[in-house]
């Protein structure tokens, strides 16, 4: 410092207090250090900690559980985002006059709840930090309960489930609980594949609460992923209506029906009798819910004829023209006696199928090997489960013994003593409808059609359907399966209920059938269990709704009719149909 | 005099402090960086503010709107029910199915 001012010499430094003013600012400045550094250092934690507590939030993101639709993009279930209201019973009871203010009787009053009752059953969770007081509240609730704050009671996200097509796909779709998992059918199947992930993110808010930063998500947020089937929302629901017709009409307790695709082994239809609707939780009771095409078992009756005549085709021992000699109509098998209703006579291999012969067809499966017959029903599926993974499903019963008695024999060439699903019995239709070719079922969509795996001879399954076709046309057990314009091929079956010790008086009605019979693209089983009315075979009260519902199929998939009143109107461009058979 | 020495000394200080700049340049430069980037440092972060509180906004509207996407689906599919329609063309509309005799098929 040079003191170069007016005065230079006169006035000299005085040391002391240059000294002085020295220490006092490096003093302060000292000062200022130790204070710095006790903040960014010693006291640093509890200053973050409480800055953010002010700034910081955790917020959740609800993800929604993946959608269901139908294989054309219809949806058949959607989560929909509610919100729940919950309290946390410590942080609410700690102020006891809470209980007479306005807010809280407003509460009461919109969720409708008793306003002592509902302080009572909190105050019975003291110790606890979180109770739901109601859940999956409407709209209208939610707006009316942002109005109110009360400490210690909040709305937290959830979802809600919603079937729009409600009973009418209830049983392949099943149900998830209040929690969002599935219990029942595809929900249950497929539980992981729907489920979601909440997300959690950890953001700033400035003072207006807006999010200012987010320094990390802590947990990524994961919808479910969605889930396409094989049902056609359309067919699904005209199987739904026809059979819930018939078995109404013939007062059933129950009925199934399965609609497959030939060509791809989907299942375009599944639907059973009784059934609930899965939006209302009232509903859900097991009789009501199992989906009883592919967890029931039924003796197939008559319907197993046909495959019974694929395995005597097989084995190389009958042809198509062969004959049968079945009179006079019965016989006697170790003191029991197999009947016909008539004496047929003497028929070819189609007769015994279009008459549905009791006597004929046993007479063929008693000349055949044992395991040659119960060969060809596993390779038409019996005693497999379908590979769609359904939860609960049967693989049905074929009793594998070694030694069988000629009655059981006989018995079994119609269809006793073995049980199947409807649905393995629509697979084993399908099977030889596609020239012996067993195609995987599914109920989830595929990308790609299965090649399947060639079980029986092609020869064997068109002859098998070609003596079918003889069932639905003049002659036949089943005239009113019959469709205006298209062959069908099917067989009827009508078996008594299997009760304890023996054969009861009720029974099991079933229609199972594909078409068009010349390139069989549909098959289609309809089941009614114990119907009622004076009507009870299967011709009758399971054949009608085969028709209409193959009938909306064919039109649906616009498959070309086959059958016209005069077969040369076929080979011109224009068909006008017969006025004979069914309605629409 | 007094005055006139003191307003040549102010104007040499302005001059010696113009003059050290100019021969500091380097160090000019520096501090003039340092200012600049510490005031981009605040203006970046203010604009990361309010991208943030955007982009919460927006995802906010994309809940709102997948809400409303959901319901409107439900009420589609209420409204487009199978039983509905066929309730609507019987009763209301008068229609019924097309009877076989009626029914005209091209095969081409």
């Amino acid at each position: 410092m040079t003191a170069n001012t007016d005065t230079p010499a006169t006035q000299p430094v005085i040391a002391w207090r240059f000294y002085f003013v020295l220490a006092a600012l490096l003093l302060l400045l000292g000062g200022l250090v130790v204070r710095a550094g006790y903040i960014q250092v010693y006291e640093k934690q509890f200053l973050q900690f409480q800055g953010d507590l002010r700034t910081v939030r955790t917020t959740e993101l609800h993800a929604q559980r993946g959608d269901i639709y139908d294989r054309n993009g219809e949806p058949l279930a959607v989560s929909i985002p509610v919100q729940a209201l919950w309290v946390d019973p410590k942080v609410f009871l700690e102020d006891p006059s809470i209980r007479n203010s306005h807010q809280w009787l407003r509460l009461c009053q919109i969720i409708g709840r008793k306003p002592a009752d509902l302080y009572h059953s909190i105050a019975a969770k003291a110790g606890k930090r979180f109770e739901y007081i109601q859940r999956q509240l409407t709209p209208n609730q939610i707006n009316r309960l942002h109005s109110i704050d009360i400490p210690g009671i909040d709305l937290l996200a959830e979802s809600k489930r919603y079937y729009p097509t409600a009973e009418v796909t209830s049983h392949v779709l099943g149900f998830t609980n209040i929690d969002d998992v599935g219990q029942e059918g595809l929900e249950m199947a497929f539980n992981q594949w729907l489920s979601s992930q909440d997300g959690k993110r950890q953001i700033i808010r400035d003072r207006f609460g807006r999010a200012i930063d987010e320094p990390e998500t802590l947990q990524a947020m994961q919808p479910g992923k969605p889930l396409y089937l094989t049902i056609d929302k359309k067919l699904q629901y005209a199987a739904y209506r026809e059979l819930k017709q018939a078995v109404m009409t013939h007062q059933a307790t129950s009925g199934s029906a399965v609609l497959l695709d030939i060509e791809s082994g989907d299942i375009l239809a599944m639907v059973n009798q009784p059934t609930f609707n899965p939006n209302d939780t009232e509903q859900r009771h097991s009789y009501r819910y199992r989906n009883r095409a592919m967890t029931d078992l039924v003796e197939p009756g008559s319907t197993v004829k046909p495959l019974v005549m694929a395995a005597a085709l097989e084995s190389g021992r009958y042809h198509m023209g062969d004959h049968i000699d079945t009179s006079p109509g019965h016989y006697t098998l170790g003191g029991r006696t197999v009947r016909d209703p008539v004496n047929y006579g003497e028929m070819d291999l189609t007769g015994i199928i279009r008459k549905s012969s009791n006597v004929g067809i046993s007479r063929i499966a008693l000349s055949l090997e044992n395991n040659e017959i119960i060969n060809t029903l596993f390779k038409l599926g019996f005693g497999a489960d379908s590979g769609t993974g359904f939860p609960g499903e049967n693989t049905g019963k074929i009793a594998a013994r070694r030694r069988w008695s000629e009655f059981e024999v006989a018995t079994l060439s119609f269809g006793y003593g073995i049980m199947a699903t409807p649905t393995q019995l629509a697979r084993a239709y399908a099977i030889l409808g596609s020239g012996g070719v067993h195609k995987p079922l599914a109920l989830i969509k595929r990308d790609k059609v299965p090649s399947g795996q060639s079980v029986i001879s092609e020869s064997t399954a068109r002859s098998v359907v070609s003596m079918m076709q003889s069932v639905t046309e003049s002659g036949g057990t089943a005239l009113q399966a019959a469709i205006p314009g298209y062959t069908v091929a099917g067989k009827t079956g009508t078996a008594r209920k299997a009760v304890r010790g023996g054969y009861g008086d009720d029974y099991v009605a079933i229609f199972v059938g594909v078409a068009p019979a010349s390139a069989p693209r549909f098959s289609l089983v309809v089941m009614v269990d114990e119907p009622k009315g004076e009507k009870y075979y299967g011709g009758d009260v399971a054949a009608p709704v085969f028709s209409r519902v193959m009938h909306q199929a064919l039109m649906e998939y616009n498959i070309a009719p086959d059958k016209a009143h005069h077969p040369e109107e076929l080979a011109h461009s224009e068909v006008v149909l017969p006025e004979s058979g069914g309605k629409l | 005099m007094n005055v006139m020495m003191k307003v040549k000394q102010q104007a040499e200080l302005s001059h010696l402090i113009a003059r050290d700049w100019w021969q500091g340049g380097l160090l000019a430069l520096l501090i003039f960086a340092v200012f600049a980037s510490a005031f981009g440092v605040v203006y970046s972060s203010h604009v990361k503010r309010h991208l943030s509180a955007e982009y919460e906004s927006l995802l906010q509207q994309q809940d709102k709107l997948d809400n409303q996407w959901r319901n409107a689906k439900l009420e589609i599919s209420a409204l487009a029910s199978h039983a509905r329609i066929e309730r609507i063309a019987k009763a209301q509309l008068d229609m019924s199915q097309v009877e076989p005799d009626y029914q005209v098929v091209v095969v081409q």
